[in-house]
């Protein structure tokens, strides 16, 4: 296939590298603003799991037109990975389940607190439906005790979340912060996808609620005595955003989308993240492990082991 | 149900293996003894037996249960607050639980069906575990591994006075998730495993109440995710073994050298293992359910490739070969020998001339060469029977045609059919001219048919009339440039021959010839895993993969796996029930290869889909299912089973639909459309065979339609996605084909089966990606839905209107199903918005009652419906794994099944069963009646 293929088949991949975004998932954020006015007057937002960027490009764009006289705007984007500098935006880098990078996210909040907190985060996927869902709930749930930290009362929430078999028990949760949770669903998401947002609007944790660095459910392990109820459903309403008769993410479309406008290829604005198996990929470089092993010898490494 | 089987535990002298959330009970040849269905609501990951052996712990999502191990009834169940991500038994009949977030709970049974924690200890790491490991089976002396996203091994112990219990270690192990992690105490061993490849050899030591551990090696041997790897013992000495997701077992020694690796599962993911140190088995699970077991016995001791020495005598050996056992071969000096025992003993009364072809047939030895060929027989000695010169160049090809007769062809195109090795009544076949002319391959039929193939690749058919061989009909470069190395005869139905040839180009085609037209036809390919198939015999493929020699079958897959060098050498074997011997010429050296043979033990193969099934239909008792890995399968239905029966290789790219239509009590056409724009029909016939009727694709550019001169009407991008298709009978075997197209077009095509034609006939713009095209033939009318969520009704006679279009969902309608009672259509529908709605729409005057809409019935998309076959309900399938059923006289539904099927694409009804898909298949029994 050529290097066009992407362009006709993924119209919003290749409208993300003509208007400069890192990723196309810039729409998706876009599209919920559109429907939710999230990004309203806001000035203060964390990015979470933000690499390679395209929401805290997203946030650097807006929140500084947002910006009033003697206003500051302050976004922090957090992720395990490094990312590319973008302007005004400070980085972190580190796991958001772990304590030290919860706690350096909210340094940068002990004066004014955030109106807004993102989180576009997946796990590594395993291929295993029921481990990816369970697993992009506990990231989704370690987005939720951040925000319960850095995000001030009225302010808003919006993460991915893996639409999947248990999906109303994280429903509920976040219905015990927020005044609203609805699951929005942008048309730049494939139809095919199992990915969705929850946006839950009206930060107001219950009354003398004290955020804890830990979901206490982590920690605080019971057996179930009683089975709840088979099907706890909430009234969460479904919005789509994004205007469906614009572009749609499953189409393919020509490449000259206009007649007096003449398809040019562009590059990625950002490449991708190296993968995990990136050392391997060099190492095959000039054999195969088809029928054979590359063994790597650890006996003269230096302990790199870190308590 | 066919789905992933994650965990197995071999206990007394039986195998518990899990397939989704269903416990299976089996002999240690895998066959079933017992079946517990919906243990867990998540997929089953560990299971673990009691000290006394009695009692089988079963752990999947956050649920823990006991199960008798004798009758599988079940004795206690628990849940748990947070998913689990190991359980063991400890001594006493304890019971440790680890959570996916480092949670160590201690807990018995409490009464007759309860479990009570009795201690609780937390670890001060909260990351969310991939894997984890517990070793020993005193709560006080546990040490607790767990491997996260981060490829890091926290290392703790339960020993600890603190309830939250700091980490002993913290060591970076990989650069991706770790998916691993095993210890054998007894070797001092650990192994880890990951998203990054490769597989970590630790010494791992307890001592005093420390843990020390340190990375040795690293072994990269598996092409993708490495998923698991133990140490297993033999003769009391530690080996390693891994499975991944490339399919592939690996088994290596201690010192990180890879001794063996085989691709065990067909290219299914492998998840999980046991040895059976017993039986010197190795049973694996995977994600296509099955359970396979191979005899690992003669695989931990590979054996060297031995040089046969040939010094005694001058020269080296250029060509060999094995008749009866015995190798035979020809030296650089055209000296002819065979071997008994070390020696190379020249035949008897043979004059040597240059030796082109040498080759066995039953007991027989032939030499032939310029002109000449010479004959030896073997009944205890080699027996010279001809020595003639009966061609008028240098031989190239002797082909056996049946046992007392040969077909020999030299360079120059004469080709000769000799019986009885006489060269009395020598048969004259006239070949076509050709640069490069000679047989290939033959093969003789009934009715005087003979079939050529010749070395620029063309398929010759011919007919012998009055002592004549005259060509009838040829097919061009069937197996590319390169002449099909077998030709294999396949079923004799009516008036029709089936054969099957092979080649150098990885595929294999079914060939029709009728006997009566004397014409040849390809009716269908099959796509396998050896490059260069060589020959076909006993039912394997032997050939070449790069420079490895292989024995493959589809039963079996690859059997022998050799390196060799690669193809053009000189090469025979000898096989037995055990044991494979590959004799090859490499560097003017005869080498022996012997390997182990035929070591995986017979057990039921499901052969599903190694993708995702995108489209199940039923028609009779077949089923028709395709999906993203581009084969189309053909099953049978038999007593609650079902049963491959064929597989159709048509399709470069994803098949999305898939359409049967029944021509007669035997014949059914199948139409299936999918990525690239490519439209495939095929036929099962009556012979039960398949034959391709149509390849339909745009090409690729101009310049190759010009090549081809075959300029094309329409003009639309040949990577268009063809996303759903139904079709409309015009009149006997002549079709109008309308096709939802991801570019938002609805396309019309007309097909004609008899002769084979397509036709494009129009196309209407949409602007939105096609989900389903549903076509009504009596009232005239085309259904389809879209991404936006629209339902729309088309004049099936002119697609050009749209007679109605209504919203049924926010978002894409990614399920639909209509029926006609009456004077309405009833139509359901499953968004991605998570909706049921169900309509209904007056054939008189089009209006539309929208009659009800489920909101929160799924909590996911739901991407499956269908009407009962009595009209009275449907049925609907959503991602979050539930099946419902509606009634659509009160609107009642009801949960009916849940199915431990991920990645929902559809559902189907026929008869008594209701089949959901995705990510494998479930089936259950459904009851009419609400």
């Amino acid at each position: 296939m050529g290097k066009t293929s992407k362009d006709k088949r993924d119209i919003y991949y290749r409208l993300a590298k003509e208007e400069g975004w890192r990723a196309r998932s810039a729409f998706k954020l876009l599209q919920i603003d559109e429907v939710f006015h999230v990004l309203k007057g806001v000035t203060r937002a964390v990015d979470l799991c933000s690499a390679p960027g395209s929401w805290s490009q997203v946030l650097s764009k807006r929140l500084y037109q947002n910006k009033k006289e003697g206003e500051d705007v302050k976004i922090i984007a957090v992720d395990l990975q490094a990312m590319a500098p973008l302007p005004g935006v400070t980085q972190l880098q580190g796991d958001i389940t772990k304590l030290s990078t919860a706690n350096a996210i909210i340094s940068h909040f002990d004066d004014q607190k955030a109106q807004l907190v993102i989180c576009d985060g997946a796990p590594d996927v395993t291929g295993l439906h029921d481990i990816d869902e369970y697993i992009q709930s506990q990231l989704l749930l370690a987005a939720l005790s951040i925000t319960n930290h850095v995000l001030m009362p009225g302010g808003n929430f919006v993460a991915k979340i893996f639409r999947g078999k248990d999906t109303n028990l994280l429903y509920s949760h976040l219905r015990i912060f927020f005044e609203k949770v609805s699951i929005a669903k942008p048309a730049s998401s494939r139809n095919s996808s199992i990915e969705a947002f929850v946006v839950c609007q009206n930060y107001s944790p219950p009354e003398g609620y004290v955020p804890q660095m830990i979901n206490p459910m982590i920690d605080d392990v019971m057996l179930v005595t009683k089975e709840s109820p088979e099907i706890n459903k909430l009234l969460i309403p479904f919005v789509v955003c994004g205007d469906l008769r614009g572009f749609d993410s499953d189409m393919s479309y020509k490449l000259n989308l206009m007649d007096d406008c003449e398809y040019s290829y562009k590059e990625v604005v950002q490449k991708p993240i190296a993968p995990a198996y990136k050392d391997i990929l060099d190492k095959i470089k000039n054999c195969s492990i088809k029928h054979s092993a590359i063994t790597v010898d650890h006996s003269d490494d230096v302990n790199k082991e870190q308590v | 149900m066919i789905t992933d089987s994650l965990s197995l535990k071999i206990v007394n002298n039986a195998v518990f293996r899990a397939v989704g959330n269903q416990i299976i009970k089996e002999s240690k040849e895998g066959i079933e003894q017992n079946r517990v269905q919906n243990v867990t609501r998540d997929k089953i990951s560990g299971i673990d037996s009691n000290e006394e052996k009695d009692t089988i712990l079963i752990h999947g999502g956050c649920e823990l249960v006991l199960f008798d191990e004798e009758s599988l009834k079940e004795k206690v169940r628990g849940k748990f607050t947070d998913g689990i991500s190991s359980a063991k038994f400890l001594k006493k009949g304890e019971i440790c639980v680890l959570t996916a977030h480092s949670v160590i709970l201690r807990i018995v049974v409490s009464g007759k069906s309860n479990f009570k924690i009795l201690e609780k200890l937390s670890s001060v790491d909260k990351s969310t575990l991939y894997c984890s490991h517990l070793v020993g089976r005193n709560w006080k002396d546990l040490i607790v591994l767990g491997g996260n996203a981060f490829g890091e091994v926290l290392i703790w112990r339960t020993c600890s006075t603190e309830n939250k219990v700091p980490l002993l270690h913290r060591i970076p192990a990989h650069q991706g998730v770790v998916f691993s992690i095993n210890v054998s105490l007894k070797h001092g061993l650990m192994t880890t495993t990951s998203d990054d490849r490769s597989i970590k050899f630790w010494k791992f030591a307890v001592d005093n109440g420390n843990v020390s551990v340190k990375p040795y090696r690293s072994g990269f041997a598996h092409t993708a995710r490495v998923f698991q790897a133990k140490v297993v013992e033999e003769e009391n000495k530690p080996y390693i073994i891994s499975v991944g997701e490339d399919s592939y077992i690996c088994l290596w020694n201690t010192s990180g050298d890879l001794i063996f690796k085989r691709r065990q599962h067909f290219g299914a993911t492998i998840w999980n293992f046991e040895y059976d140190a017993t039986t010197k088995r190795l049973h694996t699970i995977g994600s296509d359910s099955n359970h396979l077991i191979l005899n690992l016995e003669h695989f931990f001791k590979p054996s060297e490739t031995l040089e046969i020495p040939f010094s005694n005598l001058n020269g080296y050996l250029s060509k060999i070969v094995v008749c009866n056992g015995i190798l035979i071969g020809v030296s650089n000096q055209n000296k002819t020998y065979y071997k008994k025992g070390n020696e190379w003993i020249a035949f008897p009364d043979f004059t040597s001339f240059k030796c082109t072809v040498l080759k066995s047939h039953k007991n027989l030895v032939i030499f032939a060469g310029y002109k000449r060929i010479c004959i030896f027989e073997f009944n205890g000695t080699f027996v010279k029977v001809l020595d003639e010169e009966i061609m008028d160049g240098v031989i190239r090809s002797v082909l056996p045609l049946d046992k007392n007769t040969l077909l020999i062809c030299d360079e120059q195109g004469s080709c000769k059919i000799m019986s009885d090795y006489s060269t009395d009544n020598l048969k004259i076949i006239d070949l076509p001219k050709f640069k490069e002319i000679w047989i290939t391959s033959a093969t003789q039929l009934d009715s005087g048919l003979l079939v050529l193939s010749n070395r620029m690749g063309h398929l010759l058919l011919y007919k012998e009339c009055e002592a004549k061989f005259v060509l009838k009909d040829e097919l061009k470069r069937v197996h590319g440039s390169l002449g099909a190395t077998s030709i294999q005869f396949v079923k004799r139905f009516d008036d029709n021959f089936y054969i099957r040839t092979s080649g150098h180009d990885s595929c294999l085609r079914t060939i029709k010839i009728n006997k009566k037209e004397s014409t040849m036809e390809i009716v269908s390919k099959e796509v396998i895993s050896v490059s260069w198939v060589e020959r076909v015999e006993n039912g394997f493929h032997f050939g070449f993969n790069d420079n490895h020699f292989v024995v493959w079958s589809k039963e079996k897959d690859f059997e022998v796996e050799i390196q060799c060098g690669g193809g053009h050498r000189c090469w025979d074997y000898l096989m037995t029930d055990k044991e494979f011997s590959l004799f090859f010429i490499k560097n003017r050296k005869l080498h022996l290869k012997k390997v182990p043979f035929n070591q995986l033990i017979p057990t039921s193969n499901s052969f599903w889909h190694l993708k995702p099934c995108n489209q199940l239909e039923v028609c009779d008792e077949k089923l028709f299912s395709a999906g993203e890995e581009n084969v189309l399968k053909i099953w049978k239905m038999f007593q609650g089973k079902i049963k491959l029966e064929h597989e159709l290789h048509s399709h470069i790219s994803s098949i999305k639909t898939v359409k049967v239509q029944k021509l007669n009590t035997q014949r059914v056409l199948i139409f299936s459309a999918g990525g690239r724009a490519q439209i495939c029909v095929n036929e099962l016939t009556e012979t039960n065979l398949t034959e391709e009727s149509l390849n339909f694709m745009l090409k690729n550019n101009d310049f190759e339609r010009k090549f081809h001169r075959n300029p094309q009407e329409i003009d639309f991008d040949p990577e268009t996605r063809f996303m759903s298709l139904d079709v409309q009978e015009l009149s006997e075997e002549v079709f109008k084909m309308f096709i939802g197209c991801s570019d938002g077009y609805l396309r019309v095509f007309k097909y004609d089966n008899k002769n084979r034609s397509i036709e494009f006939i129009s196309e209407v713009s949409f602007e939105r990606c096609f989900l389903h095209v549903k076509v009504l033939s009596e009232p005239a009318v085309l259904l389809t839905s879209t991404t936006d969520g629209f339902v729309n009704l088309w004049d099936l006679n002119n697609t050009d209107r749209l007679l109605l279009k209504y919203r049924h969902h926010d978002s894409g309608a990614n399920a639909l199903d209509v029926l006609v009672k009456g004077d309405y259509l009833h139509i359901c529908t499953g968004g991605d918005d998570q909706a049921i709605v169900y309509s209904k729409v007056s054939l008189k005057d089009s209006k539309v009652e929208l009659l009800k809409r489920f909101e929160r019935v799924h909590s996911s998309q739901v991407n499956g419906i269908r009407f009962s076959e009595s009209g009275l309900c449907f049925y609907t399938f959503g991602v979050d794994q539930d099946v419902y059923k509606v009634d659509i006289g009160d609107f009642e539904i009801k949960k009916v099944h849940y199915s431990s099927v991920a990645d929902s694409k559809g559902l189907n009804v026929c008869g008594k069963y209701c089949f959901v898909y995705g990510s494998g298949i479930d089936w259950f029994e459904i009851k009419e009646d609400l």
